[in-house]
C-alpha cells in the first residue's frame, strides 16, 4: 500500500510542471459585460516554461493578454504565451499580464468558482478553481505598477 | 471664351492670395502660447443630452474609457469608488463623476448606466457621437484609438490614455489625477472642496 502511495505521489509530481499558482482570482464585472480577466501569481520552480493556452467553461474563448504602456497610453494585446522564467514568480496583475475571458456565457457572481485550465509548453497542464472577486482597492496590491 | 476663363481664374487666384496673406497678417500669433485644455463637452446618457455646463457648481471627475475594457477602466472606476468611500455625504453631494465611453458602437446608454452604477451610483455613464467624443478627447488632451485585433476574439480593442480629469465648479479644467491611486484622488477632491 505504501509503495503504491509513494509511486503515485512520484508520478503525480512528474506529470506536472514545477508550477505553483497562488492568489488566483477572476474579476467580478458589471452585469451584461461579456469580458473579464483573471490575475494570479505563478511560481515556476523548474526550468524556463511558458503558459501557451488556457481553457474555461465560463466563456467562449480564453486568451492570454498583456498591457503595453506606451507613454500615457495603455495598449492591450493578445499574446501567444506567457513566459515563466526558471526559478521565479510571474505576476499576472492589473495593468499587466492577465488571462482574458471573452464572451462570458453567463453573469458571474461573487465567490463563484470558475474552472480554469492552464496549458504549459512542456505539455503539462494545471486545472484550477478560481474564485470571482470584487476588484480590490487599487494601489493596495503587493506589487504596484509604477508610473 | 478662353480669355474670360483666364481672367476669372486670375481674379480667383488673386482673391485666394489676398485671403491667405490676410490670414497670415491678421491672425493672432499664438504659436508660443500653451494650449488651453478643457472646456465644454457634450454627449448623451440614458437620461438625455449631457453637457459639462449642466454640472456648474460641482466638481466634475471625468474619465474616458469603454465598457469592454477588462482591466484599466474597471480599475479606474474602482479607484473612484474607494475615494468616494472616504468622503462625507456633503462632499459627495458636490462632486459629479462621469464615465465617458469612446465606444458608442458597443456601449449602449442603458449598459453605460448599469456599468457605471456597478462601481458607484454617483457615476454618470455617457457617450456621444464620434464628433462629440473626439472634441472632448482633444480638449482634455486625452487619447484613444480603435485597434483591429484580427488574432483575437475581441475583434477590436481600444488603446487609451487613462487619467481622471478634474474640472472645477465653474467648468475650468484643473488637471489630472492618476487612475489607480484612490488616496491621491480623495486628497485632491478634499483640497478642492475646501
Amino acid at each position: 500500500m505504501k509503495k503504491l502511495l509513494i509511486a503515485s505521489l512520484l508520478l503525480s509530481t512528474l506529470a506536472q510542471a514545477d508550477v505553483e499558482i497562488s492568489d488566483a482570482r477572476v474579476r467580478a464585472v458589471p452585469p451584461g459585460q461579456k469580458m473579464t480577466g483573471a490575475f494570479m501569481e505563478i511560481k515556476n520552480s523548474g526550468a524556463d516554461l511558458q503558459v501557451v493556452s488556457a481553457e474555461s467553461s465560463i466563456s467562449k474563448v480564453v486568451e492570454l493578454h498583456t498591457h503595453i504602456k506606451d507613454g500615457e497610453v495603455m495598449r492591450m494585446r493578445k499574446i501567444p504565451a506567457i513566459d515563466l522564467s526558471a526559478n521565479s514568480t510571474t505576476h499576472l496583475k492589473p495593468g499587466g499580464l492577465h488571462v482574458m475571458f471573452i464572451g462570458l456565457k453567463e453573469p458571474l457572481t461573487i465567490d463563484q468558482k470558475i474552472d480554469l485550465k492552464l496549458n504549459f509548453s512542456d505539455g503539462s497542464s494545471q486545472a484550477l478553481e478560481v474564485p470571482v472577486k470584487m476588484i480590490q482597492k487599487p494601489g493596495m496590491m503587493k506589487h504596484d505598477m509604477k508610473h | 471664351m478662353i480669355t474670360r476663363t483666364k481672367t476669372l481664374l486670375a481674379i480667383g487666384m488673386l482673391i485666394l492670395v489676398m485671403l491667405v496673406v490676410g490670414t497670415i497678417l491678421f491672425k493672432p500669433n499664438n504659436s508660443f502660447q500653451p494650449v488651453q485644455l478643457g472646456g465644454e463637452f457634450h454627449g448623451n446618457s440614458i437620461d438625455g443630452a449631457v453637457s459639462l455646463s449642466d454640472f456648474k457648481g460641482k466638481l466634475v471627475l471625468l474619465y474616458f474609457g469603454y465598457t469592454s475594457c477588462p482591466d484599466i477602466c474597471p480599475t479606474s472606476l474602482t479607484s473612484m469608488k474607494f475615494a468616494f468611500n472616504e468622503l462625507k455625504s456633503d462632499q459627495l453631494a458636490q462632486i459629479q463623476p462621469i464615465f465617458y465611453s469612446v465606444d458608442p458602437d458597443r456601449d449602449s446608454l442603458e449598459q453605460l448606466q448599469v456599468y457605471s452604477h456597478f462601481f458607484s451610483p454617483l457615476i454618470l455613464g455617457m457617450t456621444g457621437s464620434r464628433h462629440q467624443i473626439d472634441s472632448a478627447i482633444q480638449q482634455y488632451g486625452a487619447y484613444y484609438r480603435m485597434v483591429e485585433q484580427p488574432d483575437s476574439a475581441m475583434g477590436y480593442t481600444v488603446d487609451h490614455s487613462s487619467k481622471i480629469y478634474l474640472i472645477d465648479q465653474q467648468g475650468e479644467f484643473l488637471g489630472t489625477v492618476s487612475h489607480n491611486n484612490p488616496n491621491q484622488l480623495v486628497e485632491k477632491i478634499r483640497s478642492i472642496l475646501q
